[in-house]
């Protein structure tokens, strides 16, 4: 239904949209709230599911409702309990 | 770049978070549209930024999620206003400074003028003053092309004239005519002879319009006709019966001699500096002025030294502000007679000088008897100088009846 009438699917179905810029910095979009937040892993809750950011001295930029920045090293980007 | 202004003039705190569920409370923030930055983890505590006006709503948030705060830096303007809340005198004289300033940089602080050579820089500061241009007065009321119009109006020999403000300044450029108009312009009418201008013998004389009165090797005295502006028509009986008015124009060099005297006073007086110097200051603010000066002058015999400087900013931001510099040099006068060799060069470089002075005037110098006499006073140089010299001054013609004209020889 809704990729018959072309609408963006991050809307509709309140998808999170992960942005990386090569490996250091990563913007998360679309996000309910952080679950954890240490310098090696960062968990975000989600509307479908969980993502887990794994790194070293990762850092949150900055922290709106629906928008979040995180810069460090990158190594791993998990999901978890799709619904 | 323009977020972190608005930040720090809207003032932020850095805080410390820790407790019993640090991501809770940074969840509900976001969700209260708390914003929050610069979130790091040190281990078993949080440090993160947040802007003063978010700061006093975190307070329910705190209770909720058990955590505590503490705030670690302040930043931003409106800690600074407060930290120097007692400098409010520093800030209005900073503010009043920049004001000034500002203000200052409407007017005209400066007049310069560049480029003239016989119409003095005076002659046109004052003709400015006349048509109310000064130094002070609004820049918006000059008028650059009036001002190129009014000077190229009133100063004949200005040929181009270019007003410019810069920063402060008024810059005045003229370009000034080289050949002497007044001259070449002045139509004359009527009929002009050439007399002498000095006594003396007339080596070459080369006629162009005119009748001429004498000829070469004769003797002539100061005022004499030379040549003449009328020039005699006769009729088929060789009567004069009219004549015919031109301008006398005639090449005239005479051999003449020019007295030369000059004396010099063997005592003088020499000025010997001690090194004392006393200064003294003046602030002139527009019209009026400040003297600073520390006691009186104590000496009995000095020279006073005045420098004038006026105040400005970078190259052409001129304030009016003027200081004057005053300085009381002491010396002690000692009486000295100059020596032979002394006097001797002295005559010489006078008479040489002298001398230059009359070449520039076009004079030839071809002998001179000047002596140079030594006394116990005084050094007297004196003689004469025989030159030649162009001659010929022309003036209105007069009544040439019954004088007689040089005949002349058919070529």
């Amino acid at each position: 239904m809704i990729e018959s009438l072309q609408l963006p699917k991050d809307l509709m179905l309140g998808m999170p949209i992960v942005t990386v810029t090569g490996f250091h910095e990563a913007y998360i979009e679309n996000y309910k709230g952080i679950l954890e937040y240490s310098e090696e892993m960062i968990l975000l809750q989600t509307k479908t599911c969980q993502i887990e950011i794994q790194g070293e001295k990762l850092h949150i930029m900055y922290y709106t409702n629906d928008e979040m920045k995180v810069e460090g090293m990158i190594s791993s980007i998990q999901y978890f309990n799709y619904s | 770049m323009f977020v972190k202004i608005v930040k720090s003039t809207r003032g932020y705190v850095k805080l410390k978070l820790y407790g019993y569920s640090p991501e809770r409370f940074m969840n509900l923030c976001s969700n209260h549209e708390i914003f929050l930055w610069g979130v790091e983890n040190h281990g078993d505590y949080y440090t993160l930024y947040v802007s003063i006006h978010d700061f006093f709503k975190l307070k329910p948030m705190v209770k909720k999620t058990q955590t505590k705060i503490a705030v670690l830096e302040r930043k931003g303007l409106p800690f600074f206003v407060y930290k120097y809340r007692k400098r409010k005198l520093f800030a209005i004289g900073l503010i009043t400074c920049l004001f000034l300033l500002y203000s200052f940089s409407f007017f005209i602080w400066d007049i310069t003028v560049e480029g003239n050579y016989t119409v003095t820089t005076d002659v046109l500061m004052d003709y400015l003053e006349e048509e109310d241009i000064r130094t002070g007065m609004l820049k918006r009321e000059v008028s650059c092309e009036n001002i190129e119009k009014m000077i190229r109006q009133k100063y004949n020999n200005i040929t181009w004239a270019s007003v410019k403000i810069q920063g402060t300044r008024l810059m005045i450029g003229v370009k000034e005519n080289i050949v002497d108009i007044q001259g070449e312009d002045k139509a004359k009418q009527g009929a002009y002879d050439l007399i002498a201008e000095k006594d003396g013998v007339i080596i070459q004389m080369i006629t162009r319009s005119g009748t001429p009165f004498v000829g070469i090797q004769s003797e002539v005295k100061a005022g004499d006709l030379l040549v003449s502006g009328q020039i005699p028509v006769k009729n088929d009986g060789g009567e004069v019966f009219a004549y015919q008015q031109v301008e006398a124009d005639a090449d005239i060099i005479i051999e003449t001699t020019y007295p030369y005297e000059d004396r010099i006073e063997r005592k003088y007086e020499e000025k010997k500096y001690t090194g004392n110097v006393k200064k003294a200051y003046r602030l002139n603010i527009g019209k009026k002025s400040i003297r600073f000066l520390l006691g009186k002058v104590k000496y009995e015999h000095y020279d006073v030294l005045e420098t004038d400087k006026q105040v400005k900013l970078g190259n052409s931001f001129y304030l009016p502000l003027w200081i004057e510099k005053t300085e009381y040099r002491e010396y002690e006068p000692e009486n000295k007679i100059y020596t032979k060799e002394q006097c001797n060069k002295m005559a010489k470089e006078r008479f040489y000088r002298y001398c230059k002075t009359l070449e520039e005037k076009g004079v030839q110098i071809l002998e001179n008897n000047v002596k140079i006499e030594l006394s116990k006073s005084f050094c007297m140089t004196k003689g004469e100088l025989k030159v030649q010299e162009k001659t010929g001054k022309s003036v209105p013609s007069g009544e040439v009846e019954g004088k007689m004209p040089l005949q002349e020889e058919e070529t």
